[in-house]
């Protein structure tokens, strides 16, 4: 399937020339063409993967292997499952979405160029890592992401903030990341492959072992770093704070759900709960993650920190929701991701914009400043609603269906945690609303106006799917509920790659 | 034969000449309801075309509603993508489907529908039309159109509905009109009261008061989810199982009894009737179309369209199961029901009857005798129940009177619409003596209470006459004899109003006015037309008034599934149900009801022989006054119950509790909440070795856990 690796080059492609096409249009004394280059790209390359739905549709899985046709294939290998589509849609739509915005966000910063070429190259290795077939392609498609990542957190460089946090970020990711490279020679070690399918093949019906045990906790811990569960997250506060808001979304709404892809498949293809009893450990995990998360977002003064905080406690959810090992739970973790991405990331946007007018991030210098931006703070609200799982909002369903899945799997206490935990996060958000909404503007706020048009627009259609996939969420319930049958029932991705 | 075979060619000749519009189920509620939605961005355009579009609206709604009836006539209906079906038809689509449930969207199209929709959407649009001369000059009529029209949308979206949950939609959107529309003036001037409260507060009553009956309904229909499986009409009448189960856990009465309070509170019934005569507050057209010819008819339309649920699918029920105790409780539960239904449509006509005769606003008359009448729809339809295979005679006798009453009741508002303002007051004993400047609506009002009154041949003497026949058939002499009693007092307060308001000499406080210049006019032909057209159809319909009656019977008793359908329309069944000796025997009691409210009604308030308060006085029936003035103590006793110990209770636990225990407790729960916080925030040490420090830490926890997981 030639089709499949069509996103992945034209982000790669768009990527790499809009240096010379921001050169050539700087010449021309021309603005913003960097940007809407990007948008372009993102918007070609989201038609290009929507292109694969048919296909998908038809064959379950798509296969597409580069050059040599040794079996198993070691490197080069694309397998493409609803899993990894779903994650992908995500990924484009939100770079999409990101770039829209950036094109005024972004207008007063230099080397603009960078950034965008950062941005569809970091998307471009998103998708890539989703639709990897085999660990190789995975790992490298997940450093390109990191790499490009480590670069837009510190893209204002003239800031000490941005520097002190991208390095941050770089060294724990980096020590993750040699974690799973070490876990992934082990693997080679005893399996002889590197290909998903058939490592999964090969540990099938394999007994629990230490040595399995300990390839599974460095793979985790690996991932856990860029998914920022507790005690792995120490990088997210400080890198969503200070990078451009634009990318704060995208590391929130994105690049930590790459993180919980990558979970997924190492906890439900490669493994199995018969291999591991992965249960108590998570769901430690997860409650570790969503109190340190929530408790912590309680007294932020920046807002941009107190939303990093709230996005840890969210992953606390999905990881509860991986936790249960049941299909249901899988369907409202994946739902999760997609929500999760949607409503943060139009947080972070709408904060964005904020910042764009004021110029100010704490909380106590924005009182009463969403008098006077009512459209950005109508959709501030509802991104905040929605994250606080308000009925009607699309945050609601998916928690919804976790906790629903949770009692299912009777694991009541986990439930009565993650409902403790989502009122306490109410309590946050609601004071956000308070402060930035319902008080009178006074001093310099009082001054401010609304923001430019291509910030608003992208907050509006986010806004407006919120509500949309809260009051309809059939069609990407149905689509969430596919990929999870697709992840748990992995002996169907095994047939289909080992058939090759 | 012959008549069967006389009907069906009829039933071909329209099929084939009328253009069949299927769409017009769907359109006939999506288009009020998207003009309303228009409605605030065409303002812009100016006030006259704002006004007119609004009208147009629910003219298109009523033409949607005209185009179903060829459907109804011939007996089919077409679907596109499925074809013709015969009538009941059930075009769905999918609505709702997540969580393992499946729930469709869609209209039901039947002869109950078909005949309810065309009553309210006709009448909707000629009150709109009134409404263009009545709110002339009016502030917030943006408003005003607004919610009209979602009214009229969702009433036709109620009635269309094929399921409970998407006809509640209809029935909360309605109320929210309803409220918004009480209230309409806000502002609350003292001339806007009716009574002692402000139109505010009057929709804040009429809102809390039938919202306790739509909980009551919304548990009930739940319920029966949780055992049918779907809020489907029809496939609750079908599969009947649900009855079964749910009288196998012992809840099959209180079920349907507590879904009766959804009816009893949109329609006023007794006990929750006390909401209407507050109600009319509102705007006149807003009484007229929602407070007494559609919105408060819409718990006989659901108790209607539960009907053949409640009468055959319980009889199919009780017939399916061995278990003799189960099906005892099952017909003990239909019986109860029924009579539960009949007793409270009686009992509330003759309570509002008598408060009618009493009051002295005019709109205030119209709404108790609204709220009246309403009760003998619901005693048809309880005797109908009661009376085993006569059924179809209760419904069909409580729908038509529903029209009819439609009709006449909404000329009534109308015309006392026109009298307020002519009159620049709502108390009727402060009106007298303006037939000659008001000649249409005289006659028009005239017509409309005799029709109330039961007069034959006007439309509610057959209505009427049908509901009294109907008792009989339940052998419910008892029913009967209270049904009569309500009748001679409707007669006597209708002769009570038209006299009061337009015989004699003019009141004081009109000579007052015209001594400064003003002169008391008929309304504008925009406003007395289309009241004067009801007027012609309440004659008309009076006049072929068995005909028609006949006729109804045939096209509505097709959608309950009793043995009756088919022997109606056999020559044998017809004529003897044309002879009947009941029929004599209820005329005989309806004209004896009429002398005994009738005299003393046209004794005290047409010739005036006898003035009312020397005659009261002289027969100690001062104390009777008191009781039916202060509306039998009932709105006291509810205010003194629910609302003043309510607010002395709140009052109360806010100085005890809320301020003590409540702030109390919420303070101390954030400080500790922020404590802790700070405590867990020293993990956040912005120390990169330490951070990596964590991730060895809690790769030696995981592992930990792990090993204590396996």
């Amino acid at each position: 399937m030639l089709l499949l690796i069509y996103p992945m080059l034209i982000l790669s492609v768009f990527g790499i020339l809009t240096p010379v096409i921001s050169r050539l249009a700087e010449r021309l004394s021309l603005k913003n063409i960097g940007g809407a280059w990007a948008f372009f790209g993102f918007l070609i390359a989201l038609i290009a993967d929507i292109r694969l739905i048919n296909p998908l549709r038809r064959e379950g899985v798509l296969l597409f292997t580069i050059g040599s046709s040794a079996k198993p294939p070691i490197a080069g290998f694309l397998a493409v499952d609803w899993l990894g589509y779903f994650f992908s849609l995500l990924f484009i739509t939100l770079g999409l979405i990101s770039s829209l915005y950036s094109l005024d966000y972004m207008s007063h910063d230099n080397g603009l160029e960078a950034y965008y070429s950062l941005l569809l190259l970091m998307v471009a290795g998103m998708v890539g890592l989703a639709f990897a077939g085999d660990f190789i392609t995975f790992y490298v498609f997940w450093e390109i992401m990191s790499l490009t990542s480590y670069c837009l957190v510190g893209f204002r460089k003239h800031k000490w903030e941005a520097i002190e946090a991208g390095f941050k970020y770089l060294v724990m990711s980096a020590t993750g990341t040699t974690i799973v490279l070490f876990s992934l020679s082990l693997i080679y070690g005893i399996t002889g492959t590197l290909s998903f399918a058939h490592i999964a093949a090969s540990l099938l019906k394999a007994p629990p072992s230490p040595l399995l045990s300990m390839i599974f906790i460095l793979l985790i811990i690996g991932f856990c770093v860029k998914t920022a569960a507790v005690p792995f997250h120490f990088w997210l506060p400080d890198a969503h704070q200070v990078a451009p808001s634009s990318i704060s979304a995208m590391l929130s709404g994105v690049v930590t759900k790459t993180g919980i892809y990558a979970l997924i498949r190492t906890l439900y293809l490669i493994f199995s709960l018969s291999t591991v009893n992965f249960t108590l450990l998570f769901a430690v995990l997860s409650v570790l993650t969503m109190t340190v998360g929530n408790v912590l977002a309680l007294l932020q003064k920046d807002v941009k920190r107190l939303l990093a905080y709230s996005t840890i406690g969210h992953m606390g959810y999905i990881l509860l929701a991986l936790s249960l090992g049941t299909v249901n739970g899988l369907t409202g973790g994946i739902l999760h991701v997609f929500n999760h991405a949607i409503m943060k990331g139009l947080a972070f946007l709408c904060i964005g914009a904020i910042i764009y007018v004021t110029g100010s991030r704490n909380i106590d210098d924005l009182i009463g400043v969403g008098r006077r931006m009512p459209i950005t703070s109508i959709t501030f609200a509802i991104s905040l609603l929605s994250l606080s799982g308000v009925p009607f909002f699309n945050g609601f369903i998916s928690k919804y269906l976790i906790f629903t899945a949770a009692l299912e799997a009777k694991a009541y206490l986990l439930t009565v945690i993650g409902l403790l935990n989502s009122g306490l996060s109410v309590v946050y958000y609601l004071r956000l609303i308070q402060l930035l909404m319902l008080r009178k503007p006074s001093g310099k706020i009082a001054k401010v106006k609304e923001a430019p048009i291509f910030i608003l627009i992208p907050l509006i259609v986010m806004a407006f799917l919120c509500i949309l996939f809260g009051v309809w969420p059939e069609p990407v319930y149905k689509f969430a509920r596919e990929a999870a049958i697709a992840a748990y029932s992995k002996v169907q991705y095994i047939l289909a790659v080992t058939k090759v | 034969m012959y008549s069967v075979k006389l009907r069906c060619n009829f039933k071909f000749r329209l099929a084939g000449d009328v253009a069949m519009f299927p769409y017009a189920a769907w359109l006939c509620w999506v288009i009020p309801i998207v003009g309303a939605v228009l409605t605030p961005i065409v303002a812009k355009f100016g006030d006259k075309v704002r006004d007119y579009f609004a009208v147009l609206t629910s003219l298109l709604a009523a033409i949607m509603a005209g185009m179903l009836i060829p459907y109804g006539l011939s007996g089919s209906f077409t679907i596109p993508g499925i074809g013709n079906v015969f009538l009941p038809a059930d075009w769905r689509v999918p609505w709702i489907q997540i969580f393992g449930v499946r729930i469709d969207a869609g209209v039901l199209v039947d002869s109950l529908s078909i005949f309810m929709i065309n009553v309210v959407a006709w009448i909707s649009f000629l009150i709109m039309v009134y409404s263009l001369g009545y709110m002339r000059g009016e502030e917030g009529l943006t408003r005003y159109w607004f919610f009209m029209n979602f009214f009229i949308g969702n009433m036709l979206l109620l009635v269309m509905s094929d399921n409970i949950l998407q006809m509640l939609f209809g029935w909360e959107g309605v109320g929210l009109c309803s409220y918004q529309l009480i209230g309409f003036w806000y502002h609350d001037e003292r001339r806007r009261w009716i009574g002692n409260i402000p139109p505010s507060h009057a929709g804040m009553k009429a809102f809390i008061m039938t919202r306790a009956g739509d909980i009551a309904l919304m548990i009930s229909a739940f319920i029966i989810f949780t055992q049918a499986g779907t809020f489907n009409f029809l496939e609750l009448q079908n599969n009947y199982k649900w009855i079964v189960e749910l009288a196998k856990c012992g809840l099959i009465l209180p079920v349907i009894l507590l879904f009766f309070g959804g009816p009893v509170g949109k329609s006023a019934q007794f006990p929750l009737h006390e909401w209407l005569p507050e109600a009319m507050a509102g705007p006149t057209p807003v009484s007229a179309l929602i407070h007494a010819a559609t919105m408060v008819k819409a718990g006989v339309y659901l108790t209607a369209r539960m009907f053949p649920i409640f009468t055959e699918s319980f009889k199919l029920a009780s017939q399916s199961v061995m278990n003799f105790t189960i099906r005892q409780l099952i017909l003990t539960a239909q019986n109860n029901f029924f009579t539960m239904v009949a007793w409270i449509g009686a009992f509330t006509a003759f309570l509002a009857a008598s408060q009618a005769m009493v009051a002295r606003q005019i709109k205030k008359v119209l709404a108790y005798s609204t709220v009246s009448q309403i009760g003998y729809m619901m005693l048809a339809l309880g005797v109908g129940g009661l009376a085993g295979d006569y059924a179809a005679e209760g419904y069909v006798a409580s729908l038509f009177h529903l029209m009819s009453h439609a009709t006449f009741k909404a000329l009534l508002f109308m015309g006392a619409g026109a009298v307020l303002h002519a009159c620049e007051t709502t108390d009727m004993f402060e009106m007298g003596g303006i037939r000659r400047e008001m000649p249409i609506t005289f006659i028009c009002m005239l017509v409309g209470v005799l029709s109330l009154s039961g007069i034959p041949p006007l439309s509610g003497f057959w209505s009427k006459e049908a509901i009294f026949n109907a008792c009989l058939r339940s052998g419910n002499i008892a029913l009967l004899v209270v049904a009569a009693v309500t009748a001679a007092m409707t007669f006597f307060y209708s002769l009570r109003l038209i006299g009061v308001t337009f015989l004699g000499s003019k009141s004081e406080h009109l000579k007052k006015l015209e001594s400064e210049g003003f002169r008391i006019h008929e309304a504008s032909a925009v406003m007395w037309l289309p009241y004067a057209l009801l007027t012609v159809a309440t004659v008309g319909v009076g006049l072929i008034g068995p005909i028609f009656e006949h006729g109804l019977y045939g096209f509505l008793t097709s959608t309950l599934n009793t043995k009756n359908i088919y022997d109606v329309f056999s020559p044998s069944t017809v004529s003897a149900y044309n002879v009947d000796i009941s029929q004599l025997s209820t005329a005989l009691i309806t004209a004896i009801a009429l002398i005994v409210g009738g005299v003393p009604a046209y004794m005290m308030y047409i010739s005036r022989r006898i003035d009312p308060e020397t005659f009261i006085d002289k027969h100690g029936l001062k104390s009777l006054y008191n009781f039916l003035w202060n509306r039998w103590y009932i709105n006291l006793t509810y205010y003194k119950a629910f609302v003043y110990s309510l607010i002395a209770f709140s009052g109360e636990s806010y100085k005890n509790f809320e301020v003590k225990v409540m702030d109390g407790a919420n303070y101390a729960l954030a400080r500790r909440i922020a404590s802790f916080s700070n405590i867990l925030r020293r993990i956040q040490t912005g120390i990169l070795s330490y951070n990596i420090m964590g991730i060895a830490v809690g790769l030696l926890i995981a592992w930990l856990l792990l090993w204590i997981g396996m």
